[in-house]
């Protein structure tokens, strides 16, 4: 979870986010999928299971979303809040908890309801791997529906999204859900 | 600075020698501008504040006030000149010191309690003791029973009495207030100003001093020991420094109280209207002059005002009259006296012979008159001479703004482009197009209809 601090620190300095925005756009713009065989023959170099791996991969896909609302969320932090912090001499894990946590929150849910979304996608490509004429797998949902649509099996590939697609809405209604009323609650900095 | 005396009858001296606590010593301080180039907000300003003493800083809003309290908090460090704390040149954040803020700047996240708490753990106090110490400082500012509330369920009163017992709860020497009540309704402010006294002027706990902010000539007559007229924009310098010993608890109405707002009031408009208009000979070649933020309204609405009583008034009756704020009739004056239809000798307001034309005059007569005095003033002389080469006679707002940033890089351009359009819409010399953003020469509509806001 480097998006955090990293996102914070560049919406909070205004030189950083001048010189890191665009590589940080351009960064996300890449399609992380591209990355895979390659991600993916470190990893059999290094001996990791391709169940860990996958968790590695779709991270990669997602962590632009989270850094993109953290950066929009630190630079909406008001002044007064920031200077405030700064005459009581609230600093560092102090700061961070009393400030910069809770005024990125709203935004980090936003990043973690999306970057979730994209997690799923990308769970499909990154369970299930053919490298150099070898079907890597990990034991996972994604690989039930790339697996299944490899070899055309559309009863198996049919139930298989059926059952990504439940547990997706239920994600939404459960986690997210009490997530977003917590930042519109609590954290919200317009009242 | 030259200190007034306004009340002959000296007071008491306070059993102890009031010693100095902080200091500003010809301090000068310069903004770094987007194109790099420094510029100077604050020149050559002293400032010092003594033990058990309420000191305000007073000035028209853009004159720096804010600026110097941050400079004597620690908060900004001064480009020239020193800082001192006790006598010792000062380091980061001024340990004396609790700001209040105009704003509150409360966490919206933390209940009451906590707004207060949380400052006591950046001091590593202990956290039985930090919870004792909030619950006094939530008591003394009146919001026992409130500590569990958050922010929002606030008023504005309520919500400044949590920031004020957030600075108390330091135990700080000095309180600093910027602009504390301005966010405040009037009868509440009134209650907090008296209560922030009483505070203060228990003798034998902190605060010892208060330094405020404020552009609320009353309200430093009513709070201030020692007031620092603050003037003049980019930079801004002390004007005066004047010393308020009536008695406490002081009355709003009691003749002292009025004289000695009168007198601030004399201060205030010497500096911000002098009597002798800078003139462009004096500026360098690219100077354009700024446009004060007024509405053609305005100004119409001033030159009639004084029209209709024989072409004269003073500022102070003209604000009290008309239930204007004070420092936005200084800009409406300050923008007739441009265009030449006021002159401002002292506090008064005189109808100018151009200005009394301008009143007596049938509507396109006016525009005309208007039209003429615009093209008196640079900005609006060399956008005219671009309409009048441009083949279309039309430029884009960019160019516009871009002259704006250019030549007056310290305004909001934004503000001075609504000014332009406002005015240039009034005289009919442009029209303004919103939705391709771009003006074009005033014509005459065919069916004689002036398009005339």
């Amino acid at each position: 979870m480097w998006a955090l601090p990293a996102g914070i620190a560049i919406g909070l300095s205004n030189r950083l986010s001048r010189v890191l925005q665009p590589v940080v756009q351009i960064a996300a713009a890449f399609p992380a999928p591209m990355l895979f065989p390659l991600v993916i023959a470190v990893l059999q170099w290094a001996g990791v299971s391709l169940g860990w791996g996958s968790i590695l991969l779709m991270l990669l896909g997602t962590q632009w979303y989270i850094l993109f609302n953290v950066i929009a969320g630190a630079t909406a932090i008001p002044a007064d809040l920031k200077e405030a912090t700064r005459s009581y001499r609230l600093s560092g894990w102090h700061r961070f908890r009393t400030l910069y946590f809770p005024g990125v929150f709203p935004y980090l849910v936003t990043g973690w309801v999306t970057a979730a979304g994209g997690a799923w996608n990308a769970s499909i490509v990154a369970e299930f791997v053919t490298f150099k004429g070898q079907a890597l797998r990990a034991p996972g949902l994604g690989a039930e529906i790339s697996g299944a649509a490899a070899r055309a099996d559309f009863p198996h590939l049919a139930a298989a999204i059926l059952v990504m697609s439940v547990l997706v809405v239920a994600f939404n209604r459960t986690v997210w859900r009490w997530c977003y009323r917590l930042a519109e609650e609590r954290f919200s900095l317009s009242k | 600075m030259n200190a007034q005396r306004v009340n002959p009858s000296k007071q008491a001296p306070s059993l102890d020698e009031p010693e100095i606590l902080c200091e500003a010593r010809h301090v000068s301080h310069d903004f770094v501008l987007p194109n790099g180039k420094p510029l100077r907000v604050l020149e050559d300003i002293s400032v010092a504040v003594a033990s058990n003493e309420v000191v305000a800083l007073l000035g028209p809003s853009g004159s720096g006030k804010s600026t110097v309290l941050r400079i004597l908090a620690g908060l900004i460090k001064p480009s020239h000149g020193d800082v001192l704390y006790r006598g010792q040149p000062l380091h980061g954040l001024n340990p004396g010191v609790a700001i209040v803020f105009q704003s509150f700047a409360l966490f919206p996240w933390m209940t009451v309690r906590q707004n207060v708490q949380t400052v006591l753990d950046a001091r590593a106090v202990q956290r039985s003791e930090a919870a004792g110490r909030a619950e006094q400082a939530i008591g003394r500012v009146g919001l026992g029973g409130f500590e569990d509330a958050y922010p929002r369920e606030l008023s504005g009163g309520m919500k400044q009495r949590v920031g004020m017992a957030r600075a108390l709860v330091v135990d700080p020497e000095i309180l600093f207030m910027d602009e504390p009540f301005s966010q405040v309704d009037a009868l509440t402010a009134e209650s907090l100003r008296a209560e922030v006294l009483d505070i203060w002027s228990r003798k034998e706990r902190n605060p010892s001093s208060i330094l405020m902010v404020s552009h609320d000539i009353r309200e430093v007559a009513f709070m201030a020991d020692r007031i620092v007229v603050l003037g003049g924009a980019n930079p801004a310098r002390v004007r005066t420094v004047v010393r308020n010993e009536l008695p406490r608890p002081r009355d709003y109405q009691s003749t002292e109280c009025l004289a000695l707002v009168n007198q601030l009031y004399g201060v205030i408009t010497g500096s911000e209207l002098p009597d002798v208009a800078p003139t462009a000979a004096t500026r360098d070649a690219t100077f354009i002059e700024p446009l004060p933020h007024v509405s053609p309204g305005e100004i119409v609405g001033l030159l009639e005002y004084l029209d209709a009583r024989g072409g004269k008034g003073d500022v102070f009756r003209i604000a009290a009259q008309t239930n204007q704020e004070f420092g936005h009739l200084i800009t409406v004056v300050k923008a007739a006296e441009m265009l030449n239809f006021v002159d401002t000798p002292k506090s008064a307001v005189i109808l100018e012979s151009e200005g009394r034309r301008f009143v007596q005059a049938p509507p396109e007569q006016r525009q005309k008159i208007w039209r003429a005095q615009l093209l008196k003033l640079s900005l609006f002389r060399e956008i005219a001479d671009v309409l009048r080469r441009r083949r279309k006679h039309s430029i884009d707002r960019d160019f516009v703004l871009e002259t704006i940033v250019m030549r007056m890089p310290q305004e909001d351009y934004e503000k001075v482009f609504a000014t332009f359009v406002g005015w240039g819409r009034f005289g009919e010399l442009l029209s303004y197009d919103e939705t391709t953003a771009t003006i074009t020469r005033y014509e005459r509509r065919r069916s004689g209809e002036p398009a005339v806001e």
